[in-house]
Parts: structure tokens; C-alpha cells; sequence
């Protein structure tokens, strides 16, 4: 058992439990994801966890990286959005260039 | 083989469409080597910088050497337009990022091993993310 979850168990309160449950489903989703991207962030994520219940880190903290990682998510998404756009202009340099080079033999 | 006019004028016409077709894509900015190189060297700065951040002094030169380059890629990046604005945005969200850690060490205590662990890792992912977005993008041959 994780540090994170034995400080969990240690709460003996309904909404600690409640947490518990709902962080243990989100990691346990983040990690099988099928994007490394999302898994690598699940792990780092676990890692905040564990930090915090040994007292490495703060709570302060712990939102800072909940902020930044959100961050980076759309930093992310911003760079899918360059590779698919990427990916059409190569396309439509592609065929421009071979129908332009055809004509010109043509002409 | 001989093309007869109305061939070649359908080839013309083609052309012309796909060219129509290239200029309304809003496209998107070539691969350019000077942001590669700004992403890259101001990434070891900035962890450089981070690194004295578990001392008690801090080095306010080095702090607004960063800032100023930080300020100075972003108007570079923005500079080169709308085509660009993925970069430009990914350098907005880096400054953010990066005053927050900023801040959070100027107002605070010194970091302590595992909190400047974690503000390298946060601070060198959203600089490779913007290094590899501009390794996506196509040469202008």
C-alpha cells in the first residue's frame, strides 16, 4: 500500500474513504490510458501524493503542480493541433506540387 | 503524349482550385531553427536558475536576464502571426508557469530537494513540449 493511501486509511472518516475511492479510480484510469502522456502525468500525480502524506511536500504545493499539470495538458493539445495541421500541409503541398509539375511539362 | 487544349485546361483549372484550396487552409508556420534554439538554451537556464533556488539568496540578476528572454521568444513567436499562434501560445503558458515558480520562491522559503524535484520536472516537460511541437512542423524546402 502507498504512502498516500495509508494516510487515507489512517482518517477514519466517510469522506476520506470517499476520496480515496474516487483518487484510487482516477489514477487506476490515468495509468491504463492509452496515451503515454496521460500515464506519464497519473505517475507524477501519485508521486505528489505520496510526497504530501510524507510531509516532503505542502498542500500549497500539491495545487501548484495540480495547476501547472493542467497547464501542460493544453500544451499538449496545442502540439496534437500542430501534427494534424502539419500533417494536411504536407498533403496539399504534396499534390499541389505534382499537378503544378505536370502542367508545366504540358505548357 | 500530346495533350489536347481541353486536357491542359482541365489541369489548369485543377491547379488553380488547389492552390485556392492550399491559400484558404489557414496553414501553419514552417519548422523554424531560432525558436528550436531559444527553447533549448533557455531550458538550461531556467533549470539552472531553479537549482539556486534551495539556497537563501537569490540571484536577482539572473532572475530578470531569464525574464527578459522568456519576454523576448514570446514576441518573436508572436511576431510571426497567426500561423504560429500554437508556439506562441505554448511560450505564453511557459511564462506562466515559469512566474508562478517565480513568485512562489520570492515570497516564500527556499525550496527544499523534493519540491525543486518536481518544479524541474513541471518547468523541462512544458519546455520539451514546445521544442518537440516545433520538430512537428514541415521544412520550408
Amino acid at each position: 500500500m502507498t504512502s498516500w493511501e495509508n494516510l487515507l486509511n489512517g482518517l477514519k472518516d466517510d469522506l476520506a474513504t470517499e476520496v480515496k475511492g474516487e483518487i484510487t479510480n482516477f489514477l487506476s484510469r490515468a495509468k491504463s490510458d492509452s496515451s503515454d502522456f496521460i500515464r506519464e502525468q497519473a505517475s507524477k500525480v501519485e508521486n505528489y501524493l505520496n510526497q504530501l502524506a510524507n510531509g516532503e511536500i505542502t498542500k500549497v504545493q500539491l495545487e501548484g503542480y495540480c495547476r501547472d499539470h493542467t497547464r501542460l495538458l493544453d500544451m499538449q493539445k496545442l502540439k496534437l493541433q500542430v501534427a494534424e495541421k502539419a500533417g494536411v500541409q504536407r498533403l496539399i503541398d504534396g499534390i499541389t506540387g505534382q499537378i503544378l509539375d505536370r502542367l508545366l511539362k504540358l505548357l | 503524349m500530346k495533350r489536347t487544349p481541353l486536357e491542359v485546361l482541365h489541369l489548369f483549372a485543377l491547379a488553380v482550385i488547389l492552390c485556392g484550396c492550399a491559400g484558404i487552409f489557414s496553414g501553419i508556420s514552417y519548422f523554424d531553427p531560432t525558436t528550436y534554439k531559444n527553447l533549448t538554451d533557455l531550458k538550461v537556464e531556467v533549470l539552472a536558475l531553479y537549482d539556486t533556488f534551495t539556497g537563501d539568496s537569490l540571484n536577482t540578476s539572473q532572475i530578470a536576464s531569464i525574464r527578459l528572454k522568456l519576454a523576448q521568444v514570446y514576441e518573436y513567436e508572436n511576431g510571426k502571426g497567426e500561423k504560429n499562434k500554437e508556439t506562441r501560445e505554448q511560450v505564453k503558458i511557459i511564462q506562466n508557469i515559469f512566474n508562478d515558480h517565480l513568485n512562489e520562491r520570492l515570497s516564500g522559503a527556499k525550496w527544499n530537494q523534493p519540491h525543486l524535484g518536481n518544479q524541474k520536472q513541471i518547468i523541462a516537460q512544458a519546455f520539451d513540449i514546445a521544442i518537440q511541437t516545433e520538430m512537428l512542423k514541415n521544412k520550408n524546402e
